[in-house]
């Protein structure tokens, strides 16, 4: 055996191929390391070197490269076939175990000796002196070696047993290289359908290379656990690897039993009866006389020979097996990924035409892209791959109708393929049982947008082919440009012009269709199609005709007729002139901008103005009123409006520092006062009026402005979707007042590289200034708003306020909208043709709120829940803290442009895109019911006009708590009060998945909740665990006369704003004092239990089960960086022994036991007496701790004694 | 004349020069080409064919101008290459009836009969609905001679067809050449010199890219006539006889060697007179004598 081995490797290694494959991935693994991607993260996140991030980027080669195994490890024994060997092989005495198991391990050896190109590239891209230290962790050898043995060496034993018995029995490359193919696509495809929050184990074990197993393991790890501990192999990763190693040996076993040394390959048609080849005639059934004279008339039509070539060519695709593995693998994805496209959050969506359409274009794009790319080469070589090129090249059709024909065939392929699209799609709907098919929508989406890029990516690659003439070089040359012109933006390139035939993205919406996307996209389309038409001019000039042999790199080149030179030049006077539409719109009409330009702008606002502006004391705005016209038919829309200031400072104010958004152009300003313009800078948007005589402290001022958004034609890159032709949502107001930090960078690299000082994202809480305003505006308190709103006459504008009077006027209709009381500087605008909804809540005090909720027709799913919602929110609000300060209650609907909901003043615009469409089953006798988010949304913005709208925080770390955190709490409890409490357990679950996956990702490095700055982990989901928490241990009763008294104190109050430390001191002085330390690790520290059911054996006794139930406990602190150290345990648990789950549902059953303990030390047995039989039980099996150990706080009872407690350390 | 071919000259990239000023001109009928390997008959071959440019010189076929109206030489042509493949998964029916319709025989009816009466010409009819793929070397072979026929093609060029026929297709073949080359210009390249000379009226030996004779088969033979020897002699005069001798050809006949010799006048002793055959002059011609290994 051992000479075979050393044959095989002897052979491999004399191959080119070996040594490109193992350059490839050596210069992939240093790539990762030593480019911009990895400088970008910063140092409190998880390092790109860390040991499980190495492991997975390991992982994932294996995947990548699972194709380099199938060329090394496939064509093993193919290639005795190939070679036509295998009859000397297998008729030497050669045993077939040696020849077998030889082989395999011989290039076995091989592909690892190439996979080990990544333990070198790897540590070599991390030790390059351009790289910031740190950035990355030190380099130890040792992380890649360990990750090599524990991810390489199974993977590709896995993908190389597969590789090497496919090629062993099909002995054929198509076979070898398609496994690869549907291997690839199953994973993608396991990996995705399986990412749910009940199923990641089992995603874990499947998952053959790995990946979901480690990303498993470290789910709820830190960062800095990350960055520390060694991949060990244990958990689920040891169950992985055992798993998928044996399958390899299994699959070598099956192999190796089913090998016979024989010289027919096997394959499925062997097994069927057979079927007779073409056999030679007996007789001759004519008789072998003259030439019968047979002179038929011939017509060259060469449009319909050419129609002709390309039907040819299309049937031939379409008969190809390689063709029919990819699509029924596309169609299982897309069947696979649509099935699964209606879930958004964890409830599903209404599968509207939408919705389908974009899910399945998207999962199918890379099938076509493959397919094209394929079939292009496959095209273009095929008659000299099948030795009819000379005579398919004396046939009287010129090289342009072939050329031609062949392009054809393909872009009828890829329209062919959107047809079985279109019957995933609506196939997916109706087993949805959703029947509002939209043919017209499928079709413009697919043919309109989808088949013009695919068309142009065709044209393309058979350039690309024609020009090399090269096959493997030209798919290289194809799929690296392809990956190269999505990375485009990444290294500066940001203008859609030079993104090589990629069509502008496009986002639907069902409220304005294909909105602001539709024209660029069409531009660029023909744009593009107009260059591939002049490519295609060369291709066929550099179309390989004939026998000639090419003279180094020139070839013959064909002339073009009349026609394609005609055809050429009206190409490039298209191309010409779309680029020149596309220029003037995005150069000219429109500004373009770049990611790093906006970087240079920003910082160049607070290099230049925060030394002269910041602190420079400003009037506050007092009052708004303003007459907004919109023309949502022409996308424009501008503003007069009247600002009304007061100098509440101590001094005296000469200059209005006004900052207008860039896109705005400002018409006019004045100053009820005497002045002159001093400073105008639009790209700043910073604009300043010197007064002739200074604004005394307590005196009142007026700012007119006339500023209008007036952009025609389309931008580069994203579109301008504020202003839509139906449903315009304008959430940022201008003018606003002095220098603006939030125009700064926040992002701590920029900062560096543009030599701004370090900042906190946030004024720290001892920043006394910070109380002096609010986190969402600095330049008002409280604003009288007062507005009138035109816009298309089938149109309705809603904005804060009640509606005083509503006419036509020139066409238009109008609104006039005033506010009784006054309100946050933070306004909105929205109008589309709207259907309205309406109900109404009635108070204790017997005043009615009119709610209604303005809705896109169509969207009528959840109206009642939102309503339900919203009437249980300001119930709940109101008897808890204070009576609802508006008159009414509105819900308003814009595009799926952006997936949130936000409160303003008595109005709440919600996007399409996170509720209106929801599909929330109820809990029935055999499932649980769906978390309700349209309510529970409703519930919390509605919440926001308590927190938020009557009490905000200053402008410092924290201070998200007082609003987000609150609503989430009052969210919850007013969920409780709908739906009962066993069903808080679901959204408590889900919260703390998400704060403990959150905290790993966060690149700013977590910070306390009353600390926390933007980070949404922190102040939604952790905030509300802890608030839900806090209620649990003082009861609702207490928490809530808190909250109200901190209400009370602050609502509508001028400066100092709270902080969160305040309403934290009230909490601390409603408790006792054994909660103290409680509230210290919840608010002020970053904490985690850990909680552990360890067994549980029940026994039945003479009154019913007793039941043992052995657990641990456990509980650390963290740093920024995720670094714990150990803290005692001191708190109030809960514990319990359930009954039967009832059938179909995934929570424990009826809590036969449940109380809550005190814990203060690691190990705790629990006994309990319970007189039905109980199934399982759990230690805080309702999350009421902030637990990172989620998944461990069930177990089964088993029946039994009590085992005796292993005393081993949990594993963490 | 028909096909009038002056002073080509081709040289590969390699170096290779494979035709080195041929002249030929060709009528109507069969025309058979001779040649050792590597002398130049396919480049010559496919550069009629229009697959390839000369770096020098011209082609007349009738009023066409063979190198710059190549997609009108292509209507009134037909080639079968020396190596050829076909589709593999297409039956023999549904290829001819490709290749019929993309040479200009647009009539779906028309295009039926034709493909029809091919199929059972060349005595494929039977497996017709056969996908190409699982034929035979001489099925394949047949069915090139069908697609090089169709449509009625002026110029007939052939490259070795007749190498994996057995003898009664290769009849079957011959037969249905000659039968169109009333009206036909057919080229035959062969290493067979027997067909040529059943065949053929005119004839050319190339070698070295050059035209070495040309002419009708028997005038050629004539040339030689008389003029050639032969006896048996031992392994040890070998040397001897040809260090003598302009030695045309060795042969073994019953185990012993037989020598062919040119000579002018009767040789010494032992040599006697034979009958010139196509063959002799063949190797007389392109001085590859064929010898014993």
């Amino acid at each position: 055996m051992l000479d075979v081995i050393v044959f095989e490797l002897r052979f491999r290694l004399r191959q080119p191929a070996t040594y490109l494959f193992f350059t490839l991935l050596l210069v992939l693994g240093f790539l990762c390391y030593c480019t911009e991607a990895v400088r970008a993260t910063s140092e409190e996140s998880v390092k790109a070197n860390a040991p499980t991030t190495v492991a997975s980027l390991m992982s994932t080669f294996t995947v990548l490269g699972a194709i380099m195994v199938a060329g090394l490890m496939g064509t093993s024994v193919y290639r005795d076939f190939e070679r036509r060997a295998h009859e000397l092989y297998f008729t030497t005495p050669l045993r077939k175990a040696d020849y077998v198991f030889g082989r395999f391990i011989g290039c076995y050896l091989v592909t690892l000796m190439v996979f080990a190109g990544l333990m070198i590239g790897m540590p070599l891209g991390a030790a390059m002196p351009w790289i910031d230290a740190a950035r990355l962790l030190p380099v130890r050898m040792e992380t890649y070696q360990i990750a090599f043995v524990l991810i390489v060496v199974p993977n590709v034993l896995l993908t190389g047993a597969l590789f090497f018995m496919v090629g062993a029995f099909t002995r054929k490359l198509t076979t070898i290289y398609t496994t690869g193919l549907l291997l690839i696509v199953a994973w993608g495809l396991g990996v995705n359908s399986l990412d749910r929050i009940d199923n990641r184990t089992l995603a874990a074990m499947l998952d053959p290379f790995g990946v979901r197993a480690i990303s498993e393991t470290i789910r709820y790890w830190t960062a800095a656990e990350r960055n520390d501990n060694p991949l060990a192999l244990s958990g689920p990763l040891l169950w992985n690897r055992l798993l998928w190693t044996g399958v390899a040996v299994v699959v070598l076993a099956i192999g190796y039993w089913m090998f016979s040394l024989n010289a027919q390959p096997w394959s499925i048609a062997a097994l069927l009866p057979r079927r007779s080849l073409p056999s030679e005639p007996r007789a001759p059934s004519a008789p072998a006389g003259e030439f019968i004279a047979f002179a038929p008339s011939l017509a060259y039509r060469p449009f319909a020979t050419t129609v002709k070539l390309a039907r040819f060519y299309f049937v031939q695709i379409v008969r190809s097996a390689t063709f029919q593995v990819v699509l029924v693998a596309g169609m299982i994805a897309v069947c696979i990924s649509a099935v699964n496209a209606d879930q958004i959050l964890v409830t599903p969506v209404y599968p509207v035409t939408r919705i389908m359409v974009t899910d399945i274009a998207q999962t199918f794009a890379v099938f076509t892209i493959v397919l094209i790319t394929f079939y292009a080469g496959e095209l273009t070589w095929r008659e000299r791959v099948q030795r009819v090129d000379q005579l398919a090249d004396t046939l009287p059709v010129s090289t342009a109708q072939v050329c031609l024909a062949k392009i054809a065939a393909v872009i009828l392929l890829v329209a062919a393929l959107n047809l079985a699209l279109i019957a995933a799609g609506i196939g997916t709907q109706a087993f949805k049982g959703y029947y509002l098919f939209e043919p017209g929508l499928y079709f413009g989406y697919l043919y309109g947008a989808v088949l013009p890029e695919m068309a142009c990516y065709a044209l393309f690659a058979f350039f690309v082919h024609s020009a090399v003439n090269h096959k493997f070089a030209s798919h290289v040359i194809v799929i690296t440009t392809f990956v190269l012109t999505a990375f485009l933006p990444e290294i500066g390139v940001e203008h859609g012009m030079f993104h090589l035939m990629s069509v502008p993205e496009i986002t639907l919406s069902d409220m304005n269709g294909f909105g602001p996307f539709l024209r660029p996209a069409a531009m660029y389309s023909i744009y593009w199609l107009a260059f591939g038409a002049m490519l295609t001019s060369l291709t066929i000039k550099m179309w390989t005709r004939g026998t000639e042999p090419p003279k180094g790199l020139r070839r013959p080149m064909a002339r073009l007729g009349g026609l394609g030179r005609a055809a050429t030049a009206v190409a490039a006077m298209i191309f010409l002139a779309s680029g020149g539409v596309i220029a003037y719109n995005t150069l000219v009409l429109n500004p373009f901008r770049t990611k790093k330009g906006d970087l240079a702008d920003h910082a160049r606002y607070e290099r230049v103005y925060k030394p002269r502006f910041a602190g420079v004391p400003q009037p506050h705005v007092v009052g708004l009123s303003i007459d907004m016209r919109l023309f949502p038919e022409r996308l424009e829309y501008d503003v007069s409006g009247r600002c009304r200031l007061r100098n509440e400072t101590a001094s005296d104010v000469d200059r209005l520092i006004v900052n207008i958004d860039r896109d705005l152009t400002v018409r006019s300003l004045a100053a009820s006062l005497p002045y002159h313009r001093d400073l105008s800078d639009r790209r700043a948007g910073i604009y300043t009026l010197k007064l002739d005589r200074a604004l005394r402290p307590g005196d009142e001022m007026a700012l007119d402005f006339v500023e209008a958004y007036d952009r025609r034609g389309f931008a580069n890159g994203t579109q301008e979707t504020s202003i839509a032709n139906n449903g315009t949502f304008l959430s940022h107001f201008e003018p606003h007042f002095g220098y603006q930090r939030e125009h700064e960078i926040d992002d701590g690299r920029e900062r560096e590289r543009h030599g701004l000082p370090a900042r906190p994202l946030m004024p720290p809480l001892s920043d006394k200034t910070a109380r002096d305003h609010s986190y969402i505006a600095n330049d008002s308190d409280l604003i009288d708003y007062d507005a009138t709103i035109r816009t298309a006459p089938d149109q309705i504008a809603v904005t804060p306020g009640a509606l005083v009077r509503e006419w036509m006027q020139d066409g238009r209709r109008c609104f006039h909208y005033r506010m009784s009381a006054p309100i946050r500087y933070f306004v909105s605008v929205v109008s589309a043709r709207y259907r309205v909804y309406t109900d109404s809540w009635t108070a204790k005090d017997g005043r009615t709120v009119p709610i209604s909720i303005y809705y896109h027709p169509g969207h009528e799913y959840d109206l009642a829940r939102m309503a339900n919602g919203a009437k249980m929110s300001l119930a709940y609000c109101s008897e808890q803290y204070s009576p609802y300060r508006f008159d009414r209650l509105r819900v308003v609907e814009f595009p799926d442009y952006a997936q949130f909901a936000q409160s303003f003043a008595g109005t709440i615009p919600y996007s399409e895109g996170i509720g209106f469409l929801a599909r929330v089953q109820d809990r029935t006798a055999t499932r649980d019911g769906d978390i309700d988010y349209p309510f529970y949304v409703t519930a919390h913005e509605v919440a926001h006009q308590w927190w938020a709208h009557q009490v905000i925080g200053a402008d410092a770390e924290g201070s998200e708590m007082l609003s987000e955190s609150l609503a989430e709490y009052t969210a919850l409890m007013v969920t409780e009060r709908a739906y009962g409490r066993e069903r808080m357990r679901k959204f408590l679950r889900l919260d703390l998945d998400r704060y403990l996956s959150g905290r790993a990702e966060d690149e700013y490095g977590e910070k306390p909740l009353a600390r926390a700055q933007h980070q949404q982990y922190i102040h939604y989901e952790k905030g509300a665990l802890v608030w839900y928490g806090m209620r649990e241990q003082l009861g609702e009763a207490a928490v809530n006369a808190v909250l109200a008294g901190f209400l009370r104190a602050y609502a509508h109050a001028q400066p100092p704003y709270p902080i969160s430390e305040d309403l934290i001191a009230r909490l601390r002085a409603a408790a006792p004092k054994s909660m103290q330390g409680a509230i210290t690790d919840a608010f002020e520290k970053i904490t985690t239990t850990g909680c552990q059911a360890l067994s549980a054996r029940k026994v039945k006794t003479a009154t019913g089960w007793h039941v043992d139930f052995h657990t641990c406990i456990d509980k650390y602190h963290y740093d920024e960086k995720g670094n714990a150290t150990p803290a005692p345990v001191d708190d109030w648990v809960e514990v319990g022994v359930f009954g039967k789950p009832r059938a179909g549902s995934a929570e424990p059953g009826k809590a036969l036991s449940l109380a809550r303990v005190h814990l203060n030390r690691e190990w705790y047995d629990f006994a309990f007496d319970v007189t039905e039989e109980p199934a399982s039980a759990g230690i805080d099996p309702n999350f009421k701790l902030i637990d990172r150990y989620p998944d461990q706080h069930m177990i089964p009872i088993t029946p039994g004694a009590p085992q005796p407690r292993t005393w081993k350390t949990a594993n963490r | 004349m028909s096909l009038v071919i002056e002073d080509l000259y081709k040289t590969y990239p390699n170096g290779v020069r494979a035709l080195n000023g041929i002249s030929l001109t060709i009528p109507t009928g069969m025309f058979g080409l001779l040649g050792p390997n590597g002398a130049g008959k396919s480049t010559l071959m496919r550069t009629i064919a229009t697959l390839q440019d000369p770096d020098r010189g011209s082609i007349r076929f009738r009023n066409i101008d063979v190198l710059h109206e190549k997609d009108t030489m292509r209507r009134v042509l037909g080639y079968l290459p020396q190596e050829f493949g076909f589709y593999p998964t297409l039956s023999a029916e549904e290829t001819l009836d490709h290749f019929a319709g993309l040479k200009g025989v647009a009539d779906l009816r028309v295009r039926r009969e034709l493909v029809q009466a091919l199929l059972q010409q060349v005595n494929l009819y039977d497996v017709r609905r056969k996908r190409v793929g699982g034929f035979s070397g001489g099925m394949l072979q047949r069915l090139g001679i069908a697609v090089a026929l169709v449509g009625r093609p002026q110029i007939v060029i052939v490259d070795e067809p007749t190498a994996g026929l057995d003898p009664t297709e290769r009849n079957r073949f011959l037969n249905l050449l000659a039968g169109i080359s009333e009206e036909v210009t057919v080229i035959l390249s062969t290493h067979i010199v027997g067909d040529v000379r059943e065949l053929c009226r005119q004839m050319a030996i190339i070698a070295e890219g050059r035209v070495i004779v040309q002419g009708d088969p028997e005038v050629v033979i004539a040339g030689v006539a008389g003029r050639l020897w032969e006896r048996a002699i031992d392994k040890r005069d070998v040397e001897l006889v040809e260090q003598s001798f302009r030695v045309i050809s060795w042969r073994l006949v019953g185990g012993r060697r037989v020598v062919t010799v040119y000579s002018e006048w009767p040789p010494e002793e032992g040599f006697r007179p034979v009958e010139a055959d196509l063959e002799d002059a063949y190797f007389l011609h392109t001085g590859a004598a064929g010898r014993l290994a």
